[in-house]
């Protein structure tokens, strides 16, 4: 799903700036000593971060200078996987952080930080008040909350949502919401259908909402077992995203996995190869090279050592400050690059509490299977019951599972 | 658009735009009756029903320095005295047209909505007359003027027989032609009259023109040449023509400017909402929340607009009791609605301030077309890129806009706006270059103009 695209690259953050910094632990010998340069971010058409900030340095109790500042940085963490950005948003919002009640654009904003750190308890509770309170900012708190909704592996009541919040969005934002949840609840032919029709009569949509929509879209038809559908959508999306110099690691991150699932990592390794500094997809570009490696191509196999390298330090500098936000991500670098699929499964089996999107359970039905407890994977099974979803990916694995420890 | 100053927001500003540039047309009537004062002596009346004699009268018998609240009294009693007049003097075609006159004056200066009504009755009763008096047609078009139906003022401009006021019938043509989005057509009338004419209003009107067209420095100079050739004693009209020359200030950014303008009209006419409003906005923008709730607590007070209403709720959203909020918003939406229905086409900019914010965005996007149909000027387009842009239309949005821009418009708000547009579409390089030429006409534009962005899930981003 496109919401747990998204929500998987908000999970991995870098710090380093690419792979060549697979180093030890570096301490400055001084205050003073630069260790990194880095160039002055700004959003299209925004003012530079740094102006935002001495705004709100100026006013740092005013809430359109809060807002301004938090917002802009927000969008860099996402773009960028850098949870410096993350911080710097936090603390704009810091007057208010704690509050039980905000001025309502704070507490959307804070909600959306909140989930940005896998909060989600503190989270949906900002978007509850928001829904409960008359305020205008409820009904994409609404939204917001289907998306999470659906994140968490519950299409009824990210349904209800999307149908509720639908009066007040475009209708290619209405039609993503409720086909991503119907989808989810096993009508992804139905979903898929409408998301298409909505997508041709959205010409001039946001860019942000026409990324969503397509990336859904995509994720729609590889349920289907239609990758060229997938495909057209992953390009249509891909191609605006780079017209518009544009940063989606959430989407690119995607269209990797469907890339991979084609068996196509040159492609995935052409399309990842500009973002070293995004570690979501410095995952995907590093299984890309492991494939090319295994089929010959020395150099993107040593290419694929040096990122495993850097990954390892990455994810054990995470487990060493007990972050429990990249646990999915962390999971696929078992399974995949490193062969652990016990450690893998151990991780799923944490994350499964808030993530459970079709991605998650492949996982953890791969996981499973691998590590040869296919018993493990029964609250997989039973949510697929209780969900509905039907995706054709899934299937190769469950039938595994099922053969080895038919379940209850 | 606008969130709040922004055709929006996601803040309260989306709005403000619409709606500051709506105080600017509100008064603008004011000013065609200021350019009437002058020659008013000579081919008005005799005075003693004008709106200028009822001032002279009432500061003959109490000389007390004028205020809002005596302006409105001496209004009042002018109104009165002229139904009075016209009733013991039935005959007399002239005196309803002084009351549908005083009528119009008395709600620009109040905001009142009810005196349009009043002086369209009184204009009813006029068609019944067997023999109408020449200036008719003329106090026809302005109360159509007023209330936002260009096509019927036109008309009614069209029925003047040949004898009536052809200056005041050629300026109430450039307006209709500036407010149709006809901007050459207008300037031409407009650069005749102040050549051949000179009147203060001329002058006003001109630089309300220039300063739209992206030449706030001439509007500048010409808002102050307007004051300057003024010479009659309305203190209405002083403030006014303050006024103006302080929103050309605040719109180049030139805060400081503009806050003793507006301080110097308040000199003229302490207790005037209109100026209230506007340092209430300054007072915001420099960081005094607490004043400029203060100051628009005052003001509702004294008066209960909706638009006024909905600016204190954006306050309190921001502040500490944000759920006060709600009441001032429901409040607002009732108003609105209510004047929806008796004044669709005098409210319908307004409304679109509000619903943009508060409202769904279909309905905001329906009151921004109706509202552009009515006047299909810059200000009114720009509402509606505002309001497509909201509702997930921002290809559309991007075409008015860019249609605006070649229209000759040129003002720090549409390119703000337009770097928003054209930023929520990935256009990288035209939201830098329009972001670049709004800050270079007012620093503060892109605080001043944030546009409301679409409804969606926080989780995408919004690149």
């Amino acid at each position: 799903m496109r919401f747990g695209g998204i929500l998987a690259a908000l999970c991995v953050v870098a710090v380093a700036p690419t792979a060549a910094a697979a180093t030890p632990s570096y301490t400055p010998r001084s205050d003073s000593e630069v260790l990194e340069r880095l160039a002055v971010p700004r959003l299209a058409g925004a003012a530079t971060l740094r102006e935002l900030r001495e705004h709100w340095t100026a006013q740092p109790r005013s809430v359109p200078a809060a807002l301004a500042y938090a917002r802009a940085a927000l969008e860099l963490s996402r773009r960028e996987e850098d949870p410096r950005y993350l911080g710097y948003a936090e603390a704009a919002l810091a007057p208010w952080w704690d509050r039980p009640v905000a001025p309502p654009e704070i507490m959307l904003l804070r909600a959306s930080m909140r989930l940005s750190r896998m909060d989600h308890a503190n989270a949906l509770r900002d978007l509850q008040s928001l829904i409960d309170s008359p305020a205008p900012e409820g009904h994409a708190a609404r939204i917001t909350r289907a998306a999470v909704r659906l994140s968490q592996g519950d299409p009824v009541a990210s349904l209800a949502d999307c149908t509720a919040a639908s009066a007040y969005v475009s209708r290619l934002a209405a039609v993503t919401c409720t086909s991503a949840a119907k989808g989810l609840a096993g009508d992804a032919a139905s979903g898929y259908a409408e998301l298409d029709e909505a997508l041709v009569g959205s010409a001039g949509a946001p860019l942000a909402m026409e990324l969503w929509a397509r990336g859904v879209a995509a994720e729609l038809a590889q349920r289907l077992g239609r990758p060229p559908d997938a495909r057209r959508h992953f390009e249509d999306a891909t191609r605006r995203m780079a017209a518009a110099d544009a940063t989606d690691p959430g989407l690119l991150a995607s269209y990797a996995d469907f890339l991979l699932d084609q068996r196509e990592p040159k492609r995935v390794q052409t399309l990842l190869a500009p973002y070293p500094r995004q570690d979501t997809l410095l995952l995907r570009l590093t299984l890309a090279e492991r494939a090319l490696g295994l089929a010959g191509d020395t150099a993107a196999a040593a290419a694929a050592e040096e990122r495993t390298r850097y990954l390892t330090l990455r994810f054990d500098e995470m487990r060493q400050r007990g972050d429990r936000t990249h646990l999915r991500e962390q999971a696929l670098f078992e399974l995949s690059v490193r062969g652990n699929a016990a450690n893998a499964l151990q991780l799923l089996r944490q994350s499964w509490a808030n993530q459970r999107e079709p991605i998650d359970a492949r996982l953890y039905l791969r996981a499973a299977v691998a590590a040869k407890q296919p018993e493990a994977a029964q609250p997989v099974i039973d949510w697929l019951r209780s969900a509905g979803l039907k995706d054709v990916r899934l299937q190769p694995e469950l039938a595994t599972v099922l053969k080895q420890a038919p379940s209850r | 658009m606008t969130g709040g100053g922004s055709p929006n927001s996601r803040s309260a500003s989306v709005f403000d735009s619409t709606y500051r540039f709506s105080r600017w047309l509100s008064l603008f009537f004011l000013c065609t009756l200021a350019a009437c004062d002058g020659n008013r002596g000579s081919s008005g009346p005799s005075g003693s029903t004008t709106s200028a004699g009822a001032r002279t009268q009432h500061a003959a018998a109490a000389p007390q320095p004028p205020t809002y609240d005596r302006e409105l009294e001496a209004l009042n009693a002018g109104i009165e005295r002229a139904i009075r007049f016209s009733a013991q003097r039935p005959d007399d075609g002239l005196l309803p047209l002084e009351a549908v006159s005083l009528y119009l004056e008395r709600a620009t200066l109040s905001g009142n909505y009810e005196d349009y009504k009043s002086a369209e009755s009184l204009l009813a009763l006029q068609d019944s007359r067997p023999s109408k008096p020449v200036s008719t047609c003329l106090a026809q078009a302005r109360l159509h003027f007023a209330v936002h139906r260009l096509k019927l003022a036109g008309s009614a401009l069209d029925a003047c027989p040949p004898t009536a006021e052809r200056i005041e019938i050629a300026a109430m043509r450039a307006d209709i032609d500036f407010y149709s989005g006809r901007y050459t057509e207008a300037e031409t009338i407009y650069r005749a009259l102040v050549n051949q004419v000179g009147l203060p209003g001329h002058y006003v009107r001109l630089a309300r023109l220039r300063n739209k067209m992206g030449s706030p420095g001439e509007a500048a100079a010409f808002a102050e040449a307007a004051e300057k050739r003024y010479h009659g004693g309305s203190a209405t009209m002083k403030a006014w023509l303050k006024l103006q020359r302080g929103l050309i200030a605040w719109e180049r950014g030139r805060l400081d400017e503009a806050l003793a303008l507006y301080n110097g009209a308040l000199g003229e006419l302490p207790g005037w909402w209109l100026i209230d409003e506007q340092i209430a906005e300054a007072k915001r923008l420099s960081g005094d929340a607490a004043g400029a709730r203060a100051l628009f607590e005052s003001i509702i007070q004294r008066g209960r607009r909706p638009e006024h209403m909905d600016e204190l709720a954006r306050l309190l959203r921001e502040g500490k009791t944000p759920e006060a909020a709600t009441e001032w918003i429901g409040s607002a939406a009732a108003i609105h609605r209510e004047r929806l229905k008796a004044f669709p086409e005098a409210s319908v900019g307004h409304a679109v301030d509000h619903f943009l914010q508060f409202g769904t965005p279909a309905e905001a996007e329906a009151l921004a077309r109706r509202n552009t149909e009515l006047r299909p000027f810059g200000e009114a387009q720009i509402a509606l890129a505002a309001a497509l842009f909201r509702a997930g239309q921002a290809g559309a949005a991007a075409d008015l806009i860019a249609r605006v821009e070649q229209s000759g418009w040129n003002t720090a708000q549409l390119h703000a706006i337009a770097a928003q547009i054209y930023a929520g579409l990935g256009r990288r390089a035209e939201a830098d270059a329009q972001r670049a030429r709004a800050v270079s006409m007012n620093p503060y534009a892109m605080r001043l103009y944030p546009l409301a962005q679409p409804i969606q899930p926080e989780l995408v981003s919004m690149l």
